[in-house]
């Protein structure tokens, strides 16, 4: 029995996003850490925690209008520079939608010349988090296919 | 000349000192413009054909007069529709059409000088790969002399006009504040002691998309605001961003400021421009401040008014960490 409520509970989590991040009781993740190697790996591109940039959130749809997004990974891509970090960096992440605002988190960041560096990074509009619409669970609609990054320290 | 050399190196910085809409347009961009003179004793020879005069949309084409023009008995003949639009100066006439012309239209123009001399002319559209003729000279010289001063006079101007772009230029360099509009444009935040606030589209459709940024200061030993205009260009034709105003709302005192942009932005690219003013404007009038923006595609451009106020330089409590 203890053998199921476990392998339940790792199901759910996996469904939820990404394995290990507890979720509040308001359906969006708790606080983690940023991988290791990530503030290192950012710094040397000058990226720091008033860093920022835009992006479009799902590399398979893009232009403007609104966007469906789904809790589980995704794949997002910067439009210009941010600090000196070139442009067209894909950012992958898990993408949370129980919570009041869709909650993206990005882990790490592929460079155009193929090197993958960890990454500590949040999407957001006005602010961390998405304002959303709702929609079936594990799902939520977003108003523009387009947000922007910031660089955290942290994911709170 | 080695100062006009100085100049011509220094003057590709894109810079300048100063509700949802879409505001895309298209028309073609305009070609040089060329000057032309005009000998009367051609223009009296009744065998000579009737000279062209090119002429484009928008754009004044001015015509000088070593004598005075007589207003009666000048004008472009035609009967209903008049697109171009004939304005009077000292010795001049300026004639800027309301419409870019059609391939192969054509709209007589008759000047009655001072001395009563009639001169006859036609309005044309100026071919492919030619512009629209900028200056047009009636000159009483027969000799090269006539155009040399026309030259000179082009020139002059051309090189006070350049003057004043290099005092301007020199005066940017060292200003503190476009250092930071340029740190802005660049995207490079980090640098400065300014930090994103708030963002909003201002306009966005299947051509594209404008969104507004604004920074406020992360320590409290500036008042500096700043505010970034983000282009994202879907069109077919390059995209120009430039500031053309900023006054308060309710005196429509000019506000000063300095910007920096990326420059045109080609189809399937992001550009940014960047403002920098003084933070201590935005609470100076209630009713906020007015950024007038020049939206440029394909050399048609629109004006994009945008209403700023104390709020939208206010960190939202929610997530601000600085």
């Amino acid at each position: 029995m203890a053998l199921l409520r476990r392998s339940t509970a790792g199901l759910a989590l996996l469904l939820l996003g990404c394995p290990g991040v507890p979720i509040r009781p308001d359906g969006s993740p708790d606080e983690e850490p940023c991988p290791a190697g990530a503030r290192e790996a950012m710094a040397r591109f000058g990226l720091g925690t008033r860093s920022a940039g835009e992006l479009d959130l799902d590399v398979r749809e893009r232009g403007a209008g609104a966007l469906i997004l789904y809790d589980g990974p995704l794949e997002s891509e910067t439009w210009d520079n941010i600090e000196d970090l070139p442009p067209r960096v894909r950012l992958l992440g898990r993408v949370w939608t129980g919570g009041p605002r869709v909650v993206i988190r990005y882990y790490s960041a592929r460079l155009p010349d193929g090197r993958t560096i960890p990454f500590c990074a949040v999407a957001g509009w006005n602010g961390p988090g998405l304002p959303k619409s709702p929609g079936r669970p594990g799902s939520a609609a977003v108003d523009q296919a387009t947000a922007s990054v910031y660089v955290v320290g942290a994911f709170r | 000349m080695r100062a006009a050399l100085l100049l011509a190196a220094l003057l590709p910085l894109t810079s300048t000192a100063g509700d949802v809409q879409s505001t895309f347009a298209d028309s073609p961009r305009p070609h040089a413009r060329r000057s032309l003179i005009l000998r009367l004793s051609e223009l009296r020879d009744p065998q000579a054909p009737v000279r062209e005069v090119f002429v484009a949309g928008g754009t004044s084409t001015i015509l000088t007069t070593p004598w005075g023009i007589q207003p009666r008995g000048t004008g472009v003949a035609g009967r209903g529709e008049n697109p171009v639009q004939v304005a009077f100066g000292p010795k001049r006439l300026f004639l800027t059409p309301t419409r870019p012309l059609l391939p192969g239209e054509r709209w007589p123009l008759v000047v009655r000088l001072g001395d009563d001399t009639v001169v006859p002319l036609v309005l044309v559209a100026a071919p492919p790969g030619r512009g629209a003729d900028g200056e047009v000279a009636l000159s009483l010289d027969d000799d090269d002399a006539a155009e040399l001063r026309l030259e000179l006079a082009v020139a002059t101007a051309r090189a006070d006009g350049l003057a004043d772009r290099l005092r301007q230029a020199l005066q940017e360099r060292d200003s503190e504040d476009f250092a930071l509009a340029g740190l802005l444009a660049g995207n490079h935040a980090q640098l400065t002691a300014l930090a994103r606030v708030q963002e909003r589209f201002l306009a966005s459709d299947r051509r594209g998309q404008i969104k507004l940024l604004t920074f406020a200061p992360t320590r409290h030993d500036t008042s500096k605001a700043g505010l970034v205009l983000i282009a994202n260009n879907r069109g077919a034709e390059p995209l120009e961003l430039s500031v053309a105003d900023l006054f308060r709302r309710s005196t429509l005192e000019r506000v000063p400021r300095a910007s920096r942009s990326s420059g045109s932005i080609p189809p399937g690219a992001q550009g940014r421009l960047a403002v920098v003013l003084d933070g201590a404007a935005l609470g100076e009038d209630a009713g906020g401040l007015s950024l007038e923006l020049n939206v440029s595609r394909g050399g048609a451009a629109t004006e994009l008014p945008v209403v700023l106020t104390p709020d939208d330089f206010t960190p939202p409590s929610r997530w601000w960490p600085f």
